[in-house]
């Protein structure tokens, strides 16, 4: 009789609950993100679908997690068969019934349900414990996996943070990865903009890019290359603030234009020198034989060395105090003019001997500025004599003209000659110490490289300013001009 | 003989084949009624008392494992469950229906080891894929070829001789079949199977586990995929077993159904070999 009724209620209403605790189950897993919630979830559903008495949930390690107390001991052997073969097993034990339920799927195994049943459980109820346990199992593998996947992300993200270099990942919906360093860099517009430039070439061409940008005297290195993710392309771009590498590069050029500067001076110092002690050398030896003729030729071409020498002297001295921000100008009001004026007579000679005319040709009558002449005279005796050395050999009517004009709030200054001029590229350089254009060992033209730092010094520590026009092969023009009245410096 | 005429004959004679006893049908039966109770499955083993006693035996094997003796059958369906117990009522009366045959002349030790080696390994790979049915795809797999053991009933000289064919040619039993114009064993199985009325996979996995790709029921795709690699690869580990010695044959279709890679093979291979190693109790039941 009993057994007719249980019949009736067979297949049909049986479908209906299992319909309904799968929807049971979607609902109760849907917000599990730990493996405790889900492990939860599942004794819920459970209880629901099987009338139990009691039920546990078990580790991996036959240790309760959650549930009421069993004796484990005594279902230990059974328990490690049921997860051997991946079965599920019911037990009488004494007046009840106890079901272990292992939670896996293939190899992985979570832990273990232990249920405690009043009655013999049905073909249902155990079908039941296997399919929710199976379907648990495989949340419990997803939140794992997901875990996993958690762990990798947050790993290479740290790799990625911890790179020295500011990285951004950009595809055709913009920015999708920043690291740290980037976010914290926080880079100016400018480089923003070429970065983003570069990146979009990456997308459109699928070739690495590289790129600088300079900003307020800082300098950005970029450099991005295409990153190929499943169907995707991406720009890897990578920015990187390389000042310091500029400045490294910048000393150690200065480093060895200091090298070839001491090979240079010691040239300049020696050809003098070497004058002086050969003439020297053969008054000592032949006094009584020379005519006075031949003696005053010889001691001249020693004086005229022995300036030479005190000129160099002089320029490395001033040079040094440059260095040592220790060079010193006398001011008292001077007349521009009559410092010119002294200066091409001074080298009026030594324009002769290379067939160079000079002319000074002033605008206004007088140049009164606050000025230390002897300072001043210097930086003219340099330009005229750098124009003297750099005249073209072959030109016919080789010149240095010096101008004199009112200009603003003070004079302007300009040396003209038709030398050899100055290529483009190095017109910012000549003011520097120790450059010149023709590299310093092939002593081609003599000179320590000093000449036009010390002239800019001395120009700016009167408020002025000196710059040079030029045409390689045509001629320069070199300018200075000096405010009417500077107190500074 | 033109097929049809044969396969006429064949299903005449079907019906004085041994078939499942009342018993045996009972077990089917309550094994597949959702409120079914252990005690109500032992009270139907014990109205055969043979029957009882071989299960008992066979359920505490070294096959099975359990770490505990079972004394009462009731027992043995709580532990091993109801649909483990209900195959192995199912193995015995199979086993029984191809040793009853007093005309056979075939090697009948072989086609049980098929029979069992081919069900245990289409378990292991409903495990390895991680099908929870599992125990349902095992009785796919032990009655995927019981058309053969029809034709060793019906025609037992003519089934001796296909067999020898078979293994001079190194043909399989289906291109035996075909070159002789008989009914192709699975249709035979399906229609012995259909006339016991049997669960719908076992019919659909006897009748395609050698053409998972005409198989009409997407429902039961994977299960019959499941057992056209268990019968592959137990041919493979009992080779000729099955009397059939071409060269096995991946249904393309059934590795696509399974996403099965070589990886997975060779750890169902490994798998299934352990298993093989404890069913020695199950070889004579």
């Amino acid at each position: 009789m009993e057994n007719v009724v249980r019949d009736r209620g067979g297949s049909a209403t049986s479908s209906g609950k299992l319909l309904t605790l799968l929807s049971l189950f979607v609902m109760e897993f849907s917000g599990v993100r730990e493996e405790g919630e889900a492990l939860k979830a599942l004794t819920s559903v459970l209880k629901r679908a099987v009338d139990v008495k009691g039920i546990s949930l078990l580790d991996q390690d036959m240790k309760k997690v959650t549930g009421e107390d069993f004796d484990v001991q005594r279902y230990e052997d059974l328990m490690k068969w049921c997860k051997e073969n991946s079965v599920s097993t019911f037990v009488q034990d004494g007046d009840h019934f106890v079901g272990i339920v292992p939670v896996m799927k293939r190899e992985n195994h979570f832990g273990f349900i232990l249920v405690a049943l009043p009655n013999q459980p049905s073909l249902e109820e155990t079908e039941t414990f296997r399919i929710f346990s199976f379907l648990a199992a495989i949340v419990l593998e997803n939140i794992k996996l997901y875990k996993n996947l958690e762990e990798t992300y947050n790993y290479v993200s740290n790799i990625m943070n911890a790179l020295p270099e500011a990285i951004f990942v950009y595809g055709k919906d913009g920015v999708s990865f920043r690291n740290r360093r980037f976010i914290e860099a926080n880079f100016p517009d400018q480089v923003m903009r070429k970065a983003f430039q570069l990146s979009e070439e990456v997308l459109e061409l699928g070739k690495a890019r590289v790129g600088e940008v300079e900003f307020e005297r800082e300098y950005y290195s970029i450099v991005s290359q295409p990153l190929v993710y499943g169907e995707r392309v991406f720009a890897l771009t990578a920015i990187t603030n390389v000042t310091a590498t500029k400045e490294l590069e910048k000393l150690r050029q200065i480093d060895r234009m200091k090298t070839e500067f001491i090979a240079n001076i010691s040239h300049e110092l020696r050809t003098p020198l070497a004058a002086i002690k050969a003439y020297a050398e053969t008054l000592v030896n032949n006094l009584e034989e020379l005519d006075v003729e031949t003696l005053r030729e010889f001691i001249r071409i020693i004086l005229q060395q022995s300036d030479h020498l005190e000129k160099i002297l002089e320029e490395l001295l001033d040079f040094s105090s440059l260095e040592r921000k220790s060079l010193k100008v006398v001011k008292e009001e001077v007349d521009l003019c009559s410092i010119i004026g002294e200066a091409v007579d001074a080298m009026k000679e030594y324009g002769a001997s290379r067939g160079v005319e000079l002319y000074f040709e002033p605008r206004v009558v007088e140049a009164r500025v606050m000025g230390d002449p002897r300072r001043l005279k210097q930086v003219l005796l340099n330009l005229l004599s750098n124009a003297i050395k750099y005249s073209k050999e072959d030109e016919n009517e080789k010149f240095a003209r010096v101008t004199l004009e009112r200009s603003g709030n003070g004079y302007l200054i300009a040396v003209e000659d038709n030398g050899i001029g100055i290529p483009e590229s190095m017109k910012d350089k000549i003011f520097e110490k120790f450059f010149r254009v023709d590299s310093s060992l092939t002593y081609k033209v003599p000179g320590t490289g000093l000449g036009l730092t010390i002239a800019k010094e001395i120009v700016e520590m009167h408020g002025g300013k000196i710059w040079v026009e030029s045409e390689e092969g045509k001629g320069s023009k070199f300018f200075v001009w000096i405010p009417e009245g500077h107190d500074g410096g | 003989m033109t097929a049809a005429k044969v396969l006429e004959k064949v299903i005449e004679s079907i019906e004085k084949l041994p078939s499942p006893s009342f018993v045996v049908q009972r077990i089917i039966s309550v094994c597949s009624k959702p409120d079914a109770s252990s005690e109500e499955v032992a009270r139907a083993l014990l109205m055969d008392a043979s029957l009882s006693a071989r299960v008992l035996k066979l359920a505490n094997s070294a096959y099975y494992g359990i770490p505990r003796k079972i004394t009462t059958l009731s027992e043995a369906v709580m532990i091993l469950g109801f649909k483990t117990v209900r195959n192995i009522a199912l193995s015995v009366f199979t086993y029984d229906m191809i040793f009853k045959n007093q005309e056979s002349v075939v090697d009948r030790k072989k086609l049980w080891t098929h029979f069992l080696y081919t069900a245990i390994v289409s378990e292991t790979v409903a495990e390895v894929v991680g099908y929870p049915l599992k125990e349902e795809v095992f009785v796919a797999g032990l009655l995927h070829d019981i058309g053969k053991v029809v034709y060793d009933y019906v025609f037992p000289k003519l089934f001796e001789t296909m067999v020898k064919i078979a293994e001079k040619g190194k043909m399989n039993m289906l291109d035996v079949e075909r070159e002789l114009g008989m009914p192709s064993h699975e249709l035979v199985g399906k229609k012995l199977l259909e006339s016991w009325n049997f669960p719908d996979l076992l019919v659909f996995s006897t009748a395609h586990h050698h053409s998972v790709e005409s198989l009409s029921s997407d429902f039961f795709l994977s299960q019959v995929s499941m057992v056209q690699l268990g019968d592959v690869l137990a041919n493979l580990i009992a080779r000729g077993h099955s009397f059939s010695w071409g060269n096995p044959i991946l249904s393309p279709t059934a590795m696509r159904t399974l996403k099965m890679k070589p990886r997975l093979i060779s750890k169902i291979l490994e798998r299934a070999k352990v298993k093989i190693s404890k069913a020695e109790e199950l070889m004579e039941i």
